[in-house]
């Protein structure tokens, strides 16, 4: 297996709450060749309070990030953080208008000469690539048996769309996340929320928004029949486990797991190891949902 | 109630100008609050916040609750039959909200200005601080059980703050002098 | 044999009317078409406004004349793919089950028509996910079984495909007003216990009698218009939660439904695209033909010298509309060959 190294930004979350998410992408990523290097001093994206009440900073957060990225030798960044690849995205597109680039080239106090050429990817991009995805499938040790999941993209996984193919529609029936979970056997059903917003920016500063979001998220993932929701974007996680969590006493407990810890399993990883003994809900007879591939 | 629109009516250009938005574009469609996260919060929906740019209703707007509901969800703006980048203009209205607004603080604003404020000193947001830091200003404490269950699952993090290197602290004191400039070109 | 005769690419209603006038003049007509019958879209609609002609007894009708004209040589199952202007003449090779044929003609008219937008490019509204989600043209294909099945809410959902200029979709595809109508009008009939919005950004009934028609859904039959367009589907309870604005109410309004009917847009036809460039004609912005300025032609439906084009092909149109192009598009032939090649033998 051919390695290559890609930029990786972690975001703040992916050292906080969502450290599992950080701990199951590099092991998968690792399994499949791909190391990954975070940017030195990588800061803040700037989501979601920079862009909402300070512009200039959150021009000034992401034209750095995206320039450490380039100053150390990539044209391409990948971020698990939802949050993070959106706004780092924004940031992108902004930059290709030279006035901005300027401006931003002020701030930042470097150059800023080929920062409009980094693009910004989400980590199911990255791993949905077709030689990647592959070749998860032929490392994986185990295959899902029974195992009924709704993937859950969340928002900005998959927003701003850029999509300049017409024939697809990336935003309101993304396909990588089910595309990569259902070649390792798992049951993925299609349901009506895979892109719509869990409230996530207001857990802390307006949760009765956030809780009409989560709560009917947490509905039709369970009106599917998902035994499991699995998301690739930290604020959804922690969102919809804080709410389940409140909800305790009267809902149906469902495991909230990031998609890569799931990918982790298949390829032979346990379940220390993915971090799943960390989540909210942890009892769930893993084990059981796993046969020898 | 009677609107009045003003002769000079400068709202929409000023608006459209720091988000590189055509607000004549919009076709007044509802897309846009059919499907937007926030709408059961908000006085008025995305569209109707464009028809008051429209009309110059710049004291209703910023003083509304309706911009500070918004999620940034990009949801609204994906789906605009008229490509009309509705996030962007959502973050343009609460800057200037921000600086005119009678509006002086809610709990929105609290929370940005204590995030970015952790963002600027460290270079990354602390989840732990800045809930520590959120409590202090009034805001309720996570569920006990909530955090119990975090701390014996070894989900909170008990590193100390990120040190950003020089380059970050300068290219902060630069944005502090400079002040902002929108979304637009 | 037909070496003197004018060719018509398409049989669908514009290209059978083309056929019709031009063989009424005596002139040979090969009538070409990809399909295995006449008819192309036309031949699977129902009732068409604003007289609820069905659409296969108009197809049947005109087959029935083509038929009974031994002027007119109709190949099936024949694609057209070359098509070159040579001294006054047009060559078209054909392709019929793989053999290619060539043929030498006077003059010729596309009448390509048109393609269906493809619904599932609004993930939102769950087109090929969520049943009980249909287009407009799905309604037209199985109309009879939709009008049996008993429905308590249906909610019609309009522009699908139109005026939306994320999709790459920014024109009016004009017809999808008066049809989803139409269909709102029958399944009330058919139903009349049942409730049926139309939701919709505007009203464009600007056909003859069009207004009257609109009008007599929702007074006479009491179909329930709300301007605002649709947010998202949500399957819910079984049924199919409706998200929109009321922008006249300026609240977000929710409804469940047992029927979803997308009214999707006219999109241009594969094919046109390949023939009119190899004659030298152009395509608009949208891809459908672009017309020569009114003062320039001697015929409106005229493209380049000798070859002519009628109906869908050119722009969104209602059935009537196709019939009056290729029509129009006969008299253009006719009027070129006698001016330019002499009176028919």
């Amino acid at each position: 297996m051919a390695s290559k190294t890609v930029s990786y930004f972690p975001g703040c979350s992916l050292h906080g709450l969502a450290k599992p998410f950080d701990t199951s992408t590099r092991l998968v990523c690792g399994k499949v060749g791909i190391n990954l290097q975070e940017p030195n001093d990588w800061n803040c994206c700037g989501a979601t309070s920079a862009h909402s009440i300070d512009h200039s900073l959150n021009l000034t957060l992401g034209a750095r990030n995206l320039h450490l990225v380039g100053k150390s030798g990539f044209n391409t960044v990948t971020a698990p953080c939802a949050a993070c690849y959106s706004n780092l995205k924004r940031s992108s597109l902004e930059l290709q208008d030279p006035q901005k680039r300027q401006l931003a080239s002020q701030l930042v106090g470097e150059s800023l000469a080929g920062v409009q050429a980094v693009s910004v990817i989400h980590i199911l991009e990255l791993l949905s690539d077709l030689s990647i995805s592959k070749s998860i499938k032929q490392s994986s040790k185990y295959r899902f048996t029974d195992l009924k999941v709704v993937c859950y993209y969340g928002c900005l996984t998959v927003r701003p769309n850029s999509e300049s193919d017409p024939e697809s529609d990336s935003s309101e029936n993304p396909q990588s996340m089910d595309n990569l979970l259902g070649a390792l056997g798992a049951d993925v059903r299609d349901w009506s929320h895979k892109s719509e917003c869990c409230g996530g920016s207001h857990s802390l500063c307006g949760p009765d928004l956030a809780n009409l979001r989560t709560d009917e998220v947490l509905r039709q993932a369970i009106a599917s029949g998902a035994d499991v929701i699995a998301v690739a974007c930290p604020l959804c996680h922690s969102n919809l486990e804080f709410r389940l969590h409140a909800l305790q006493a009267k809902g149906k407990q469902i495991p909230v797991v990031f998609f890569t810890q799931l990918i982790g399993l298949a390829l032979g990883y346990t379940v220390k190891e993915v971090g799943l003994h960390k989540m909210l809900v942890n009892s769930f007879p893993w084990r059981e949902k796993l046969t020898l591939a | 109630m009677t609107m009045v629109i003003t002769g000079n009516s400068t709202l929409q250009t000023e608006v459209e100008d720091l988000c590189d938005v055509n607000m004549d574009a919009c076709i007044q469609c509802g897309t846009c609050t059919g499907g937007c996260s926030g709408i059961e919060l908000m006085e008025y929906g995305p569209r109707q916040i464009i028809q008051l740019i429209k009309l110059n209703q710049r004291k209703i707007l910023l003083d509304s609750r309706a911009i500070w509901m918004c999620v940034s969800c990009h949801i609204c703006e994906d789906r605009c039959p008229a490509k009309i980048k509705t996030t962007s203009l959502m973050d343009t209205l609460r800057e200037m909200a921000c600086v005119e607004s009678t509006t002086k603080s809610n709990e929105q604003i609290q929370f940005h200005k204590l995030y970015i404020k952790q963002v600027k000193a460290f270079g990354r947001s602390h989840e732990s601080m800045l809930t520590m830091a959120l409590t202090l200003k009034g805001t309720p404490l996570p569920p006990l059980k909530l955090m119990k269950d975090l701390i014996t699952r070894m989900r909170v993090d008990i590193k100390p703050p990120h040190r950003p290197d020089k380059s970050y602290r300068l290219a902060i004191k630069r944005v502090e002098k400079g002040g902002s400039k929108g979304h637009g070109k | 044999m037909l070496n003197e005769g004018v060719l018509v690419i398409g049989g669908g209603v514009a290209g059978m009317q083309a056929a019709i006038d031009i063989a009424a003049s005596g002139r040979e007509v090969a009538l070409v078409d990809k399909d295995k019958s006449l008819g192309g879209h036309v031949k699977e609609y129902g009732a068409l406004f604003p007289d609820l002609t069905v659409g296969s007894t108009l197809v049947k009708q005109k087959a029935q004349i083509i038929k009974e004209n031994s002027k007119i040589t109709v190949m099936l199952g024949t694609e057209v793919d070359k098509l070159q202007q040579a001294d006054g003449t047009i060559i078209a090779s054909f392709l019929s089950s793989g053999n290619p044929k060539e043929q030498i003609f006077t003059a010729a008219v596309i009448a390509t028509g048109f393609d269906n937008f493809n619904g599932k490019k609004y993930g939102e509204y769950g087109y090929g996910r969520y049943p009980g989600v249909i287009t407009g043209i799905d309604f037209e294909h199985q109309e009879e079984a939709i009008l049996k099945r008993p429905i308590k809410t249906a909610v019609f959902i309009k522009c699908v495909g139109s005026r939306d200029r994320s999709k790459g979709m920014p024109y009016c595809s004009k017809i999808c007003c008066m049809y989803t109508a139409k269909q709102a009008l029958e399944l009330k009939k058919a139903q009349p216990k049942a409730q049926v919005y139309v939701f919709y950004m505007d009203i464009r009934s600007n056909f003859k009698n069009g207004e009257e028609f609109v009008r007599g859904a929702m007074e006479n039959q009491h179909v329930k218009y709300i301007r605002g367009r649709v947010g998202k589907v949500i399957p819910t309870n079984g049924r199919l939660l409706i998200r929109a604005e009321d922008t006249l109410m300026g609240v977000p309004l929710e409804l469940e439904a047992d029927l979803v009917v997308l009214a999707t847009a006219m999109v241009p036809s594969q094919s046109t695209n390949s023939l009119v460039s190899q004659v030298g004609g152009k395509l608009d912005t949208n891809g459908f033909i672009l017309p020569i300025p009114m003062a320039e032609s001697e015929n409106p439906m005229s493209l380049t010298k000798g070859i002519f084009y009628a109906g869908a092909c050119g722009f969104p149109c209602d059935v009537k509309d196709a019939l009056n192009q290729g029509s129009a598009a006969a008299a253009g032939v006719l009027g070129y060959l006698q001016s330019n090649r002499g009176a028919a033998k």
